[in-house]
């Protein structure tokens, strides 16, 4: 048992993607119309550290330009014996847009916390930037988590690039590439590389994918997940 | 001779009155026959031309569109403003097309509005007027 990859996949926030994100584990800066709400629940698999989570997370639309976000991550099987992980929150506030005929670009800053299940918060902070133009999309993010008593700081970086690959009135298909960095203080930083595939058709969204770290352990994790827009 | 004459005098008045109602009444039925065939024929003629009366359709160009994923919501929401019998985003050439009920006014600020919180940029818009389906 690998108590690393554990406590990262428990760490709300670090672990699970945003539910906005249009990457799999990226955030996005693309905008959820006013009353919106997403759900996405992610399925994650550690064959290594033998860790199934599953992570409910949630968006709403606040207005065009903010938007409120939610993880919860749920051990299934394996572990120490936490089942319930940290509570994600977010903020994301949209300081601008650059809307095309082809496309856009959209930079927000991103505000919140995470809330351990002894109700400590721990303060956290990044931005994330979108541009998206015909078949192509490419989000970067940066998110740093305060330290709060025995608790380190931790941060992570995402680059991810979605690219349409069919062009028929249909079903759309993406391919997911994502660079992702995880650090924590102590623990050094996981390099981690993402490949997966999204089927999107109008308020649904199934996707799936591997997660492999490049260092450190070289674990392997599974992603499996549906997003819902009501 | 009398007798019948009598009667047949006394009979006359009545008889002459329900002759009277007979061929008024008669009279009566043909004209509405008439009246009735000329109605009959005038829906006939008329409906097809009730069933094209117009139905405005507005479109309106919207930029910033991404996946369907993402524009769902603005499907949604603009299908819900009022009079909007139907409505369409065109990702491939980045519009959006209302189809409104007969008789029903376009109110293009609304649904620039609704394009707006849904976070998107709308463009120019068009009002065409198509018949409306039976």
């Amino acid at each position: 048992m690998k108590p690393l990859p554990i406590l990262l996949l428990l760490a709300a926030g670090m672990a699970s993607a945003p539910v906005s994100a249009m990457g799999l584990r990226a955030f996005v800066a693309l905008p959820l119309e006013k009353d919106g709400v997403v759900w996405r629940p992610l399925l994650e698999r550690n064959n290594d550290s033998d860790v199934s989570q599953l992570t409910n997370e949630f968006a709403y639309g606040l207005s065009a330009t903010q938007t409120l976000m939610l993880a919860l991550p749920y051990r299934v099987e394996g572990g120490d014996g936490r089942r319930t992980g940290d509570l994600m929150m977010f903020y994301r506030h949209q300081m601008w847009a650059d809307d095309t005929a082809t496309g856009t670009t959209r930079w927000s800053l991103l505000g919140g916390a995470v809330m351990d299940e002894d109700g400590r918060l721990r303060p956290q902070l990044g931005t994330v930037a979108t541009w998206f133009h015909d078949r192509h999309e490419i989000d970067a993010d940066v998110i740093g988590v305060a330290r709060e008593d025995e608790t380190p700081a931790s941060a992570r970086y995402d680059l991810s690039w979605q690219y349409r690959l069919n062009t028929c009135a249909c079903a759309w298909w993406l391919s997911v590439l994502e660079l992702g960095g995880r650090w924590r203080d102590g623990a050094g930083t996981t390099q981690q590389l993402t490949l997966g595939l999204q089927r999107i058709e109008g308020p649904l969204v199934v996707e799936g994918g591997v997660v492999r770290d490049l260092n450190k352990d070289h674990d392997t994790t599974l992603l499996l997940g549906a997003r819902f827009h009501f | 001779m009398v007798v019948i004459s009598f009667v047949v005098a006394r009979l006359a008045g009545p008889i002459g009155v329900w002759l009277g109602y007979r061929n008024a009444w008669r009279s009566i039925m043909k004209q509405l026959g008439v009246a009735k065939g000329v109605a009959l024929i005038l829906a006939w003629c008329l409906a097809p031309l009730a069933w094209s009366a117009s139905a405005p359709v507005v479109e309106i160009e919207v930029r910033g569109l991404t996946c369907p994923f993402c524009v769902y919501g603005l499907s949604k929401n603009l299908g819900k403003a009022p009079g909007v019998v139907k409505a369409d985003v065109d990702l491939e050439i980045g519009r959006a097309r209302l189809e409104l009920a007969p008789g029903q006014a376009p109110d293009i600020e609304q649904y620039k509005k609704i394009i707006k919180d849904a976070g998107f940029t709308p463009g120019n818009a068009r009002v065409q007027n198509e018949e409306a389906k039976p």
